[in-house]
Protein backbone atom coordinates (compact mmCIF):
# COMPACT_ATOMS: atom_id res chain seq x y z
CA UNK A 1 0.00 0.00 0.00
CA UNK A 2 2.71 2.36 0.73
CA UNK A 3 4.88 1.06 -2.28
CA UNK A 4 1.62 2.27 -4.13
CA UNK A 5 1.92 5.66 -2.38
CA UNK A 6 5.12 6.70 -3.27
CA UNK A 7 4.80 5.46 -6.53
CA UNK A 8 1.28 7.69 -7.03
CA UNK A 9 3.08 10.31 -6.05
CA UNK A 10 6.01 10.32 -7.89
CA UNK A 11 3.47 10.32 -10.80
CA UNK A 12 1.74 13.69 -9.81
CA UNK A 13 5.18 15.23 -8.90
CA UNK A 14 6.03 14.54 -12.70
CA UNK A 15 2.66 15.51 -13.89
CA UNK A 16 3.34 18.93 -12.27
CA UNK A 17 5.21 20.06 -14.73
CA UNK A 18 3.67 18.86 -18.22
CA UNK A 19 6.31 20.44 -19.76
CA UNK A 20 9.66 18.51 -18.26
CA UNK A 21 7.70 15.35 -18.03
CA UNK A 22 6.53 15.10 -21.56
CA UNK A 23 10.53 16.09 -22.73
CA UNK A 24 11.75 12.96 -19.63
CA UNK A 25 9.30 10.64 -21.31
CA UNK A 26 10.05 11.25 -24.98
CA UNK A 27 13.34 12.06 -25.74
CA UNK A 28 14.42 8.06 -24.75
CA UNK A 29 11.66 7.03 -27.03
CA UNK A 30 13.16 8.80 -30.08
CA UNK A 31 16.97 8.17 -29.39
CA UNK A 32 15.62 4.59 -29.21
CA UNK A 33 14.25 4.44 -32.34
CA UNK A 34 16.97 6.38 -34.06
CA UNK A 35 19.25 3.88 -32.84
CA UNK A 36 17.30 0.71 -33.90
CA UNK A 37 17.03 2.61 -37.28
CA UNK A 38 20.80 3.74 -37.62
CA UNK A 39 21.78 -0.31 -36.30
CA UNK A 40 19.33 -1.62 -39.19
CA UNK A 41 20.51 0.37 -41.63
CA UNK A 42 24.02 0.34 -41.13
CA UNK A 43 24.93 -3.14 -42.48
CA UNK A 44 28.90 -3.81 -41.46
CA UNK A 45 30.87 -3.44 -44.72
CA UNK A 46 33.85 -2.97 -46.08
CA UNK A 47 34.99 0.58 -48.21
CA UNK A 48 37.95 -0.27 -50.65
CA UNK A 49 39.31 2.78 -52.10
CA UNK A 50 41.16 3.50 -55.48
CA UNK A 51 44.20 5.17 -55.45
CA UNK A 52 44.17 5.64 -59.31
CA UNK A 53 41.08 6.29 -61.37
CA UNK A 54 43.04 5.04 -64.32
CA UNK A 55 42.98 1.73 -65.02
CA UNK A 56 43.39 -1.21 -67.16
CA UNK A 57 41.24 -3.97 -68.11
CA UNK A 58 42.15 -6.32 -65.85
CA UNK A 59 42.10 -4.11 -63.09
CA UNK A 60 38.73 -2.48 -63.76
CA UNK A 61 37.04 -6.09 -64.26
CA UNK A 62 38.18 -6.83 -60.49
CA UNK A 63 36.98 -3.28 -59.39
CA UNK A 64 33.42 -4.19 -60.89
CA UNK A 65 34.03 -7.96 -59.13
CA UNK A 66 34.44 -5.89 -55.99
CA UNK A 67 31.70 -3.80 -56.52
CA UNK A 68 29.73 -7.02 -57.01
CA UNK A 69 30.51 -8.55 -53.64
CA UNK A 70 27.90 -8.61 -51.08
CA UNK A 71 29.92 -6.37 -47.97
CA UNK A 72 32.38 -4.23 -50.09
CA UNK A 73 31.85 -0.80 -51.42
CA UNK A 74 34.24 0.79 -53.76
CA UNK A 75 35.15 4.69 -53.83
CA UNK A 76 37.67 6.72 -54.94
CA UNK A 77 40.65 7.61 -52.26
CA UNK A 78 42.89 10.90 -52.61
CA UNK A 79 46.43 10.50 -52.05
CA UNK A 80 46.66 13.81 -49.93
CA UNK A 81 44.26 12.35 -47.63
CA UNK A 82 45.17 8.59 -47.71
CA UNK A 83 46.15 7.85 -44.35
CA UNK A 84 43.32 9.79 -42.63
CA UNK A 85 40.65 8.03 -44.59
CA UNK A 86 42.65 4.41 -43.71
CA UNK A 87 42.57 5.80 -40.18
CA UNK A 88 39.22 7.30 -39.86
CA UNK A 89 37.87 4.43 -41.07
CA UNK A 90 36.40 5.89 -44.42
CA UNK A 91 38.46 3.36 -45.94
CA UNK A 92 39.28 -0.32 -44.66
CA UNK A 93 41.95 -0.46 -47.29
CA UNK A 94 43.07 1.37 -50.28
CA UNK A 95 44.29 -0.50 -53.56
CA UNK A 96 46.32 1.23 -56.17
CA UNK A 97 46.74 -0.58 -59.62
CA UNK A 98 48.84 1.69 -60.74
CA UNK A 99 51.76 -1.02 -60.83
CA UNK A 100 52.49 -3.43 -63.65
CA UNK A 101 49.53 -5.01 -65.06
CA UNK A 102 48.12 -7.58 -62.51
CA UNK A 103 50.05 -6.49 -60.32
CA UNK A 104 48.56 -3.81 -57.05
CA UNK A 105 49.44 -2.69 -53.81
CA UNK A 106 47.23 -2.61 -50.96
CA UNK A 107 47.42 -0.16 -47.74
CA UNK A 108 45.39 -0.27 -44.51
CA UNK A 109 45.61 0.34 -40.82
CA UNK A 110 44.47 -2.81 -39.96
CA UNK A 111 45.96 -6.14 -38.67
CA UNK A 112 47.86 -8.48 -40.50
CA UNK A 113 45.08 -11.09 -41.28
CA UNK A 114 42.56 -8.30 -42.61
CA UNK A 115 45.10 -7.09 -45.09
CA UNK A 116 45.60 -10.46 -46.35
CA UNK A 117 42.63 -11.76 -46.47
CA UNK A 118 41.71 -8.84 -48.71
CA UNK A 119 44.89 -9.47 -50.89
CA UNK A 120 44.26 -12.91 -51.16
CA UNK A 121 40.68 -11.67 -52.58
CA UNK A 122 41.51 -9.30 -55.39
CA UNK A 123 44.21 -12.16 -56.61
CA UNK A 124 41.37 -14.64 -57.05
CA UNK A 125 39.28 -11.45 -58.47
CA UNK A 126 42.42 -11.09 -61.12
CA UNK A 127 42.50 -14.81 -61.66
CA UNK A 128 38.67 -15.05 -62.33
CA UNK A 129 36.69 -12.06 -61.83
CA UNK A 130 33.41 -14.17 -62.28
CA UNK A 131 32.96 -15.80 -59.53
CA UNK A 132 32.27 -13.38 -56.43
CA UNK A 133 33.25 -14.67 -53.41
CA UNK A 134 31.25 -14.51 -50.02
CA UNK A 135 33.00 -12.35 -47.57
CA UNK A 136 31.93 -13.11 -44.15
CA UNK A 137 34.85 -14.43 -42.59
CA UNK A 138 36.66 -10.82 -42.84
CA UNK A 139 33.92 -9.53 -40.71
CA UNK A 140 35.88 -8.44 -37.20
CA UNK A 141 32.48 -8.70 -35.24
CA UNK A 142 30.01 -11.54 -34.94
CA UNK A 143 27.68 -8.82 -33.58
CA UNK A 144 24.45 -8.89 -35.79
CA UNK A 145 21.82 -6.23 -36.03
CA UNK A 146 19.54 -7.65 -32.80
CA UNK A 147 22.32 -8.06 -30.59
CA UNK A 148 23.90 -4.28 -32.02
CA UNK A 149 20.38 -2.93 -31.22
CA UNK A 150 19.61 -4.55 -27.88
CA UNK A 151 22.98 -3.51 -26.50
CA UNK A 152 22.40 0.16 -27.72
CA UNK A 153 18.60 -0.14 -26.15
CA UNK A 154 20.31 -1.16 -22.97
CA UNK A 155 22.76 1.43 -22.44
CA UNK A 156 19.87 4.34 -23.54
CA UNK A 157 17.79 3.04 -20.90
CA UNK A 158 20.27 3.03 -18.17
CA UNK A 159 20.89 6.27 -19.04
CA UNK A 160 17.43 7.54 -19.22
CA UNK A 161 16.53 5.76 -15.78
CA UNK A 162 19.46 7.22 -13.53
CA UNK A 163 18.01 10.66 -15.26
CA UNK A 164 14.46 9.32 -13.94
CA UNK A 165 15.97 7.94 -10.66
CA UNK A 166 17.69 11.26 -9.38
CA UNK A 167 13.76 12.09 -8.37
CA UNK A 168 15.45 9.95 -5.39
CA UNK A 169 18.54 12.56 -5.06
CA UNK A 170 15.99 15.43 -4.94
CA UNK A 171 13.77 14.06 -2.13
CA UNK A 172 17.14 13.71 0.22
CA UNK A 173 18.13 17.24 -0.98
CA UNK A 174 14.79 18.93 0.25
CA UNK A 175 14.24 16.84 3.34
CA UNK A 176 11.35 14.77 1.20
CA UNK A 177 13.25 11.58 1.88
CA UNK A 178 13.63 12.28 5.99
CA UNK A 179 9.77 13.47 5.85
CA UNK A 180 8.86 9.79 4.75
CA UNK A 181 11.41 8.09 7.50
CA UNK A 182 9.82 9.66 10.04
CA UNK A 183 6.74 8.07 9.15
CA UNK A 184 6.13 4.59 10.27
CA UNK A 185 7.42 3.55 6.70
CA UNK A 186 10.73 1.16 5.71
CA UNK A 187 13.31 2.33 3.05
CA UNK A 188 12.86 -0.52 1.17
CA UNK A 189 9.38 0.64 0.40
CA UNK A 190 10.39 3.87 -1.13
CA UNK A 191 13.09 2.17 -3.23
CA UNK A 192 10.58 0.12 -4.25
CA UNK A 193 8.01 2.82 -4.74
CA UNK A 194 10.50 4.76 -7.04
CA UNK A 195 11.82 1.66 -8.61
CA UNK A 196 8.41 0.66 -9.84
CA UNK A 197 7.92 4.32 -11.27
CA UNK A 198 10.61 4.37 -13.33
CA UNK A 199 10.44 0.77 -14.08
CA UNK A 200 6.90 1.97 -15.74
CA UNK A 201 7.95 4.94 -17.01
CA UNK A 202 11.36 2.80 -18.87
CA UNK A 203 8.67 -0.05 -20.47
CA UNK A 204 6.75 1.93 -21.82
CA UNK A 205 9.21 3.98 -23.52
CA UNK A 206 10.94 1.04 -24.70
CA UNK A 207 7.54 -0.61 -25.69
CA UNK A 208 6.33 2.85 -27.77
CA UNK A 209 9.88 2.76 -29.43
CA UNK A 210 9.01 -1.03 -30.62
CA UNK A 211 5.36 -0.13 -31.52
CA UNK A 212 6.99 2.85 -33.44
CA UNK A 213 9.41 0.73 -35.06
CA UNK A 214 6.83 -2.32 -36.16
CA UNK A 215 4.85 0.11 -37.56
CA UNK A 216 7.24 1.43 -39.95
CA UNK A 217 8.21 -2.79 -40.35
CA UNK A 218 11.65 -2.33 -39.72
CA UNK A 219 12.58 -6.50 -38.87
CA UNK A 220 15.41 -6.94 -35.94
CA UNK A 221 15.19 -10.40 -36.76
CA UNK A 222 13.18 -10.95 -33.39
CA UNK A 223 9.90 -11.51 -32.97
CA UNK A 224 7.85 -9.04 -31.10
CA UNK A 225 6.27 -11.18 -28.48
CA UNK A 226 9.88 -12.43 -27.73
CA UNK A 227 11.18 -8.14 -27.56
CA UNK A 228 8.27 -7.31 -25.70
CA UNK A 229 9.10 -9.89 -22.80
CA UNK A 230 12.49 -9.31 -23.15
CA UNK A 231 11.85 -5.45 -22.64
CA UNK A 232 10.42 -6.63 -19.20
CA UNK A 233 13.95 -7.61 -17.72
CA UNK A 234 16.04 -4.89 -19.78
CA UNK A 235 13.67 -2.39 -18.28
CA UNK A 236 13.46 -3.63 -14.99
CA UNK A 237 17.46 -3.95 -15.22
CA UNK A 238 17.89 -0.51 -16.30
CA UNK A 239 15.74 0.74 -13.60
CA UNK A 240 17.82 -0.79 -10.51
CA UNK A 241 20.85 0.35 -12.32
CA UNK A 242 19.73 3.71 -12.19
CA UNK A 243 18.04 3.39 -8.91
CA UNK A 244 21.73 1.98 -7.62
CA UNK A 245 22.88 4.79 -9.37
CA UNK A 246 21.02 7.38 -7.90
CA UNK A 247 21.25 6.01 -4.29
CA UNK A 248 25.32 6.02 -4.36
CA UNK A 249 25.39 9.71 -5.27
CA UNK A 250 24.51 13.16 -3.49
CA UNK A 251 24.48 15.30 -6.48
CA UNK A 252 22.06 15.05 -9.48
CA UNK A 253 25.27 16.13 -11.92
CA UNK A 254 27.38 13.16 -10.20
CA UNK A 255 24.70 10.61 -10.80
CA UNK A 256 24.17 11.57 -14.30
CA UNK A 257 27.97 11.83 -15.93
CA UNK A 258 29.04 8.83 -13.24
CA UNK A 259 26.10 6.81 -14.65
CA UNK A 260 27.70 7.88 -18.39
CA UNK A 261 30.42 6.21 -17.90
CA UNK A 262 29.56 2.83 -15.72
CA UNK A 263 27.17 2.39 -18.53
CA UNK A 264 29.47 3.10 -20.80
CA UNK A 265 32.22 0.65 -19.58
CA UNK A 266 29.81 -1.97 -18.95
CA UNK A 267 28.78 -1.80 -22.49
CA UNK A 268 32.52 -2.32 -23.43
CA UNK A 269 33.26 -5.57 -21.56
CA UNK A 270 29.78 -6.80 -22.19
CA UNK A 271 30.84 -6.60 -26.06
CA UNK A 272 28.77 -4.61 -27.87
CA UNK A 273 31.81 -3.00 -29.79
CA UNK A 274 34.19 -6.01 -30.11
CA UNK A 275 32.13 -9.46 -29.73
CA UNK A 276 33.10 -11.04 -26.43
CA UNK A 277 34.79 -14.02 -28.24
CA UNK A 278 37.02 -11.95 -30.41
CA UNK A 279 37.90 -10.33 -27.20
CA UNK A 280 41.17 -11.21 -25.54
CA UNK A 281 41.24 -13.95 -22.80
CA UNK A 282 41.08 -12.04 -19.87
CA UNK A 283 38.64 -9.37 -20.66
CA UNK A 284 36.12 -12.16 -21.65
CA UNK A 285 36.29 -13.48 -18.20
CA UNK A 286 35.59 -9.74 -16.54
CA UNK A 287 32.81 -9.33 -19.10
CA UNK A 288 31.04 -11.99 -16.88
CA UNK A 289 30.05 -8.84 -14.74
CA UNK A 290 28.37 -6.56 -17.49
CA UNK A 291 24.42 -7.48 -17.91
CA UNK A 292 24.90 -6.21 -21.18
CA UNK A 293 26.87 -9.15 -22.37
CA UNK A 294 23.97 -11.23 -20.94
CA UNK A 295 21.56 -9.12 -22.71
CA UNK A 296 23.74 -9.67 -26.19
CA UNK A 297 23.41 -13.67 -25.59
CA UNK A 298 20.29 -13.70 -25.06
CA UNK A 299 19.36 -11.73 -28.03
CA UNK A 300 21.57 -14.29 -29.86
CA UNK A 301 19.64 -17.19 -28.53
CA UNK A 302 16.52 -15.84 -29.21
CA UNK A 303 17.85 -14.82 -32.81
CA UNK A 304 17.74 -18.50 -33.78
CA UNK A 305 13.86 -18.91 -32.72
CA UNK A 306 13.66 -19.75 -29.92
CA UNK A 307 11.24 -17.96 -27.49
CA UNK A 308 12.54 -15.77 -24.13
CA UNK A 309 11.17 -18.28 -21.37
CA UNK A 310 12.06 -21.83 -23.44
CA UNK A 311 15.43 -21.65 -20.88
CA UNK A 312 15.72 -19.95 -17.48
CA UNK A 313 19.73 -19.21 -17.90
CA UNK A 314 18.99 -15.73 -19.18
CA UNK A 315 15.83 -14.57 -17.14
CA UNK A 316 17.86 -15.99 -14.06
CA UNK A 317 20.99 -14.07 -15.12
CA UNK A 318 19.21 -10.78 -15.47
CA UNK A 319 16.94 -10.82 -12.27
CA UNK A 320 20.11 -11.87 -10.34
CA UNK A 321 21.59 -8.65 -11.51
CA UNK A 322 18.62 -6.62 -10.80
CA UNK A 323 18.20 -8.07 -6.97
CA UNK A 324 21.82 -7.20 -6.98
CA UNK A 325 21.18 -3.34 -7.86
CA UNK A 326 18.02 -3.07 -5.87
CA UNK A 327 19.86 -4.31 -2.63
CA UNK A 328 22.58 -1.86 -3.20
CA UNK A 329 20.23 0.94 -3.65
CA UNK A 330 18.79 -0.08 -0.24
CA UNK A 331 21.22 -0.61 1.67
CA UNK A 332 22.99 2.54 0.74
CA UNK A 333 19.74 4.47 1.66
CA UNK A 334 19.39 2.80 4.98
CA UNK A 335 23.15 3.75 5.59
CA UNK A 336 22.03 7.46 4.42
CA UNK A 337 19.08 7.34 6.77
CA UNK A 338 21.20 6.33 9.87
CA UNK A 339 23.72 9.32 9.23
CA UNK B 1 36.41 44.93 -14.83
CA UNK B 2 37.74 45.20 -11.58
CA UNK B 3 35.94 42.43 -10.34
CA UNK B 4 36.96 39.29 -13.04
CA UNK B 5 40.54 38.64 -11.62
CA UNK B 6 39.27 37.53 -8.39
CA UNK B 7 36.03 35.60 -9.84
CA UNK B 8 38.01 33.94 -12.03
CA UNK B 9 40.66 33.43 -9.20
CA UNK B 10 37.52 32.04 -7.10
CA UNK B 11 36.51 29.72 -10.39
CA UNK B 12 39.86 28.36 -11.11
CA UNK B 13 40.27 27.15 -7.29
CA UNK B 14 37.07 25.58 -7.25
CA UNK B 15 37.57 23.84 -10.53
CA UNK B 16 40.57 22.63 -9.72
CA UNK B 17 39.40 20.88 -6.74
CA UNK B 18 36.83 19.62 -8.43
CA UNK B 19 37.45 15.49 -7.72
CA UNK B 20 34.44 15.61 -10.05
CA UNK B 21 36.47 17.65 -12.92
CA UNK B 22 39.87 15.83 -12.49
CA UNK B 23 37.80 12.07 -12.48
CA UNK B 24 35.93 12.93 -15.62
CA UNK B 25 38.57 14.78 -17.81
CA UNK B 26 41.98 12.54 -16.89
CA UNK B 27 41.27 9.42 -15.31
CA UNK B 28 37.94 8.33 -17.41
CA UNK B 29 39.36 8.98 -20.33
CA UNK B 30 42.54 6.86 -19.59
CA UNK B 31 40.29 4.04 -18.71
CA UNK B 32 38.43 4.50 -21.55
CA UNK B 33 41.93 4.59 -23.63
CA UNK B 34 43.16 1.61 -21.54
CA UNK B 35 39.95 -0.53 -22.25
CA UNK B 36 39.24 0.03 -25.47
CA UNK B 37 42.96 -0.04 -26.68
CA UNK B 38 43.05 -3.31 -25.47
CA UNK B 39 39.84 -4.74 -26.18
CA UNK B 40 40.99 -3.55 -29.98
CA UNK B 41 44.61 -4.21 -29.92
CA UNK B 42 44.54 -7.20 -32.34
CA UNK B 43 42.82 -4.91 -34.76
CA UNK B 44 45.42 -2.78 -35.68
CA UNK B 45 48.43 -3.39 -38.13
CA UNK B 46 51.75 -1.01 -38.29
CA UNK B 47 50.33 2.24 -39.29
CA UNK B 48 49.38 2.83 -35.76
CA UNK B 49 48.65 0.77 -32.45
CA UNK B 50 44.67 0.28 -30.94
CA UNK B 51 46.00 2.79 -28.42
CA UNK B 52 47.21 5.62 -30.23
CA UNK B 53 43.48 5.70 -32.16
CA UNK B 54 42.28 5.88 -29.12
CA UNK B 55 44.08 8.45 -27.51
CA UNK B 56 43.41 10.77 -30.48
CA UNK B 57 39.71 10.18 -30.02
CA UNK B 58 38.72 9.63 -26.55
CA UNK B 59 40.15 12.96 -25.57
CA UNK B 60 38.06 15.17 -27.75
CA UNK B 61 35.22 13.22 -26.69
CA UNK B 62 35.56 13.48 -23.34
CA UNK B 63 36.22 16.97 -23.26
CA UNK B 64 32.85 17.63 -25.31
CA UNK B 65 31.07 15.57 -22.48
CA UNK B 66 32.45 18.27 -20.18
CA UNK B 67 29.12 20.64 -21.52
CA UNK B 68 27.33 18.94 -18.86
CA UNK B 69 29.44 19.51 -16.18
CA UNK B 70 29.96 23.17 -17.20
CA UNK B 71 26.15 23.73 -17.25
CA UNK B 72 26.26 22.37 -13.58
CA UNK B 73 29.34 24.28 -12.61
CA UNK B 74 27.87 27.93 -13.66
CA UNK B 75 24.68 27.09 -11.01
CA UNK B 76 27.52 26.45 -8.04
CA UNK B 77 26.24 29.36 -6.14
CA UNK B 78 22.57 28.60 -6.74
CA UNK B 79 23.16 24.84 -5.29
CA UNK B 80 25.05 26.42 -2.80
CA UNK B 81 22.64 29.11 -1.94
CA UNK B 82 24.84 32.14 -2.12
CA UNK B 83 24.02 33.42 -5.50
CA UNK B 84 22.02 36.27 -3.64
CA UNK B 85 25.51 37.49 -2.57
CA UNK B 86 26.58 37.57 -6.34
CA UNK B 87 23.04 39.79 -7.21
CA UNK B 88 23.80 42.50 -4.31
CA UNK B 89 27.72 42.98 -4.75
CA UNK B 90 28.61 44.84 -7.29
CA UNK B 91 29.43 42.09 -10.15
CA UNK B 92 28.56 43.49 -13.63
CA UNK B 93 26.85 39.97 -15.77
CA UNK B 94 29.85 40.16 -18.13
CA UNK B 95 32.78 39.61 -15.02
CA UNK B 96 30.37 36.92 -13.84
CA UNK B 97 30.03 35.23 -17.15
CA UNK B 98 33.79 35.50 -18.44
CA UNK B 99 34.93 34.45 -15.25
CA UNK B 100 33.19 30.99 -15.38
CA UNK B 101 33.79 30.84 -19.25
CA UNK B 102 37.21 31.32 -18.44
CA UNK B 103 37.42 29.22 -15.19
CA UNK B 104 36.33 26.21 -16.72
CA UNK B 105 38.12 26.58 -20.10
CA UNK B 106 41.34 27.07 -18.80
CA UNK B 107 41.01 24.14 -16.04
CA UNK B 108 39.11 21.65 -18.59
CA UNK B 109 42.90 22.43 -20.96
CA UNK B 110 44.69 21.87 -18.50
CA UNK B 111 43.58 18.39 -18.35
CA UNK B 112 43.70 17.70 -21.83
CA UNK B 113 47.36 18.56 -21.69
CA UNK B 114 47.60 16.27 -18.91
CA UNK B 115 45.74 13.43 -20.51
CA UNK B 116 47.32 13.56 -24.00
CA UNK B 117 50.91 14.20 -22.33
CA UNK B 118 50.14 10.97 -20.20
CA UNK B 119 49.11 9.19 -23.41
CA UNK B 120 52.61 10.15 -25.61
CA UNK B 121 54.58 8.92 -22.35
CA UNK B 122 52.87 5.65 -21.35
CA UNK B 123 51.64 4.34 -25.18
CA UNK B 124 55.19 6.46 -26.71
CA UNK B 125 52.90 7.90 -29.26
CA UNK B 126 54.92 10.18 -31.94
CA UNK B 127 53.17 13.48 -32.62
CA UNK B 128 55.50 14.49 -35.74
CA UNK B 129 55.78 17.66 -34.27
CA UNK B 130 52.10 18.56 -34.10
CA UNK B 131 51.29 17.99 -30.46
CA UNK B 132 51.23 21.74 -29.57
CA UNK B 133 49.25 22.27 -32.86
CA UNK B 134 46.83 19.61 -31.24
CA UNK B 135 46.68 21.15 -27.87
CA UNK B 136 45.56 24.54 -29.68
CA UNK B 137 42.78 22.39 -31.46
CA UNK B 138 41.50 21.00 -28.21
CA UNK B 139 42.19 24.52 -26.19
CA UNK B 140 39.36 25.61 -28.58
CA UNK B 141 37.48 22.91 -28.23
CA UNK B 142 37.34 23.05 -24.67
CA UNK B 143 36.39 27.29 -24.90
CA UNK B 144 33.66 25.97 -27.40
CA UNK B 145 32.16 23.46 -24.48
CA UNK B 146 32.86 25.88 -21.97
CA UNK B 147 30.90 29.00 -24.12
CA UNK B 148 28.18 26.16 -24.49
CA UNK B 149 27.64 25.10 -20.97
CA UNK B 150 28.06 28.48 -19.58
CA UNK B 151 25.24 29.58 -21.97
CA UNK B 152 23.11 26.32 -20.93
CA UNK B 153 23.80 26.91 -17.04
CA UNK B 154 22.82 30.83 -17.01
CA UNK B 155 20.72 32.08 -19.81
CA UNK B 156 19.02 28.79 -21.48
CA UNK B 157 15.19 28.04 -20.11
CA UNK B 158 14.20 24.62 -18.87
CA UNK B 159 18.19 23.62 -18.37
CA UNK B 160 16.43 20.65 -16.04
CA UNK B 161 14.56 19.42 -18.70
CA UNK B 162 17.69 19.07 -21.50
CA UNK B 163 20.78 18.79 -18.80
CA UNK B 164 19.38 15.56 -17.74
CA UNK B 165 19.28 14.04 -21.97
CA UNK B 166 23.03 16.36 -22.91
CA UNK B 167 24.80 13.17 -22.86
CA UNK B 168 22.63 10.87 -25.27
CA UNK B 169 23.40 13.46 -28.20
CA UNK B 170 26.94 13.85 -27.46
CA UNK B 171 27.31 10.06 -27.07
CA UNK B 172 25.59 10.26 -30.57
CA UNK B 173 28.79 12.48 -32.03
CA UNK B 174 30.96 10.22 -30.16
CA UNK B 175 29.87 7.42 -32.03
CA UNK B 176 29.67 8.85 -35.04
CA UNK B 177 33.07 10.90 -34.84
CA UNK B 178 34.48 7.38 -34.48
CA UNK B 179 35.11 7.68 -30.50
CA UNK B 180 34.46 4.31 -30.39
CA UNK B 181 35.21 2.39 -33.25
CA UNK B 182 36.47 4.19 -36.82
CA UNK B 183 33.66 4.47 -38.82
CA UNK B 184 33.04 5.81 -42.31
CA UNK B 185 30.87 5.42 -45.06
CA UNK B 186 30.94 5.71 -49.15
CA UNK B 187 26.54 6.29 -48.87
CA UNK B 188 26.49 10.27 -49.08
CA UNK B 189 23.03 10.21 -46.93
CA UNK B 190 25.03 8.55 -44.37
CA UNK B 191 28.81 10.10 -44.65
CA UNK B 192 26.44 13.53 -44.53
CA UNK B 193 25.17 11.90 -41.55
CA UNK B 194 28.63 10.80 -40.74
CA UNK B 195 30.20 15.10 -40.81
CA UNK B 196 27.23 16.42 -38.86
CA UNK B 197 29.50 15.30 -35.46
CA UNK B 198 31.86 18.04 -34.44
CA UNK B 199 34.04 15.35 -33.51
CA UNK B 200 34.24 13.88 -36.92
CA UNK B 201 36.35 17.37 -37.96
CA UNK B 202 38.42 17.08 -34.81
CA UNK B 203 39.69 13.91 -35.29
CA UNK B 204 39.73 14.01 -38.93
CA UNK B 205 41.72 17.37 -38.57
CA UNK B 206 44.32 15.75 -35.88
CA UNK B 207 44.93 12.36 -37.97
CA UNK B 208 45.75 14.34 -41.26
CA UNK B 209 47.82 16.61 -39.34
CA UNK B 210 49.81 13.88 -37.82
CA UNK B 211 49.75 11.47 -40.52
CA UNK B 212 49.26 13.11 -44.03
CA UNK B 213 50.93 15.98 -42.84
CA UNK B 214 48.22 18.74 -43.29
CA UNK B 215 47.17 20.57 -41.00
CA UNK B 216 44.52 22.57 -42.78
CA UNK B 217 41.39 20.89 -41.40
CA UNK B 218 42.99 21.23 -38.05
CA UNK B 219 43.28 24.90 -38.16
CA UNK B 220 39.36 25.45 -40.02
CA UNK B 221 38.09 23.46 -37.18
CA UNK B 222 40.14 25.41 -34.33
CA UNK B 223 38.99 28.74 -35.77
CA UNK B 224 35.16 27.57 -36.31
CA UNK B 225 35.04 26.21 -32.58
CA UNK B 226 36.77 29.95 -31.09
CA UNK B 227 33.65 31.36 -33.47
CA UNK B 228 31.01 29.31 -32.02
CA UNK B 229 32.77 29.93 -28.38
CA UNK B 230 32.14 33.38 -28.86
CA UNK B 231 28.89 33.59 -30.65
CA UNK B 232 27.56 31.53 -26.94
CA UNK B 233 29.72 33.61 -25.14
CA UNK B 234 27.64 36.41 -26.83
CA UNK B 235 24.17 35.07 -25.92
CA UNK B 236 24.84 34.34 -22.64
CA UNK B 237 25.97 38.35 -22.12
CA UNK B 238 22.34 38.85 -24.09
CA UNK B 239 20.20 36.77 -22.47
CA UNK B 240 21.58 36.23 -19.11
CA UNK B 241 19.56 38.28 -16.27
CA UNK B 242 20.89 38.60 -12.57
CA UNK B 243 17.83 37.99 -11.35
CA UNK B 244 17.62 34.43 -12.75
CA UNK B 245 20.38 33.65 -11.30
CA UNK B 246 19.04 32.94 -7.98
Amino acid sequence: MSTCIVFTNNFKRGLSNKVTFLITAFIPIVVIILGICANYFSQPSFNIGLLNSEQSDVSQKVVQSLKDTKGIQVGFASSSTLQTDLITGKFTAVVDFSGEEGHFTLLSSKNESVTKELEQLINRYMADPVSIIDINSLQETSLGIPQRTMAFIVMVLMLTSTVTASIMIKDKNTGTFTRFLYSPQKVATYIVGNILYNFTISYIQFVIAILMISLFRVDIGIHYYNLLLMGIWVSALATAFGTCIASLFKKEMYANLFSSCIALVLSLIGGTFVAVDRMPTLLTYISVISPTRWVIEATTYMEKGHLWFSTPKYISILTLFILIFAIIAIISNKKGARK
Amino acid sequence: MDHFLPLLSLGLKRRSKDFFVLFYSIVFPMIVILLLGYLSSKSYGNVLSSYHYYAIVTVPFCSLMAVSTVSYATQDEKMANTSLRFLTAPITKVELILSKLFSCAIVLSLCNVVTLGAAKLLFQMDFKGNFFNIIILLTAETFMVSGIGVYLGLAFKNLNAVRNFLNLPLCIFGFLGGAFFPIGSLNPIFAGIINTSPLTWVNRGIVSSIYDNNAQILWTVTIIFVLIGVIFTGLTILFFKKEAFK
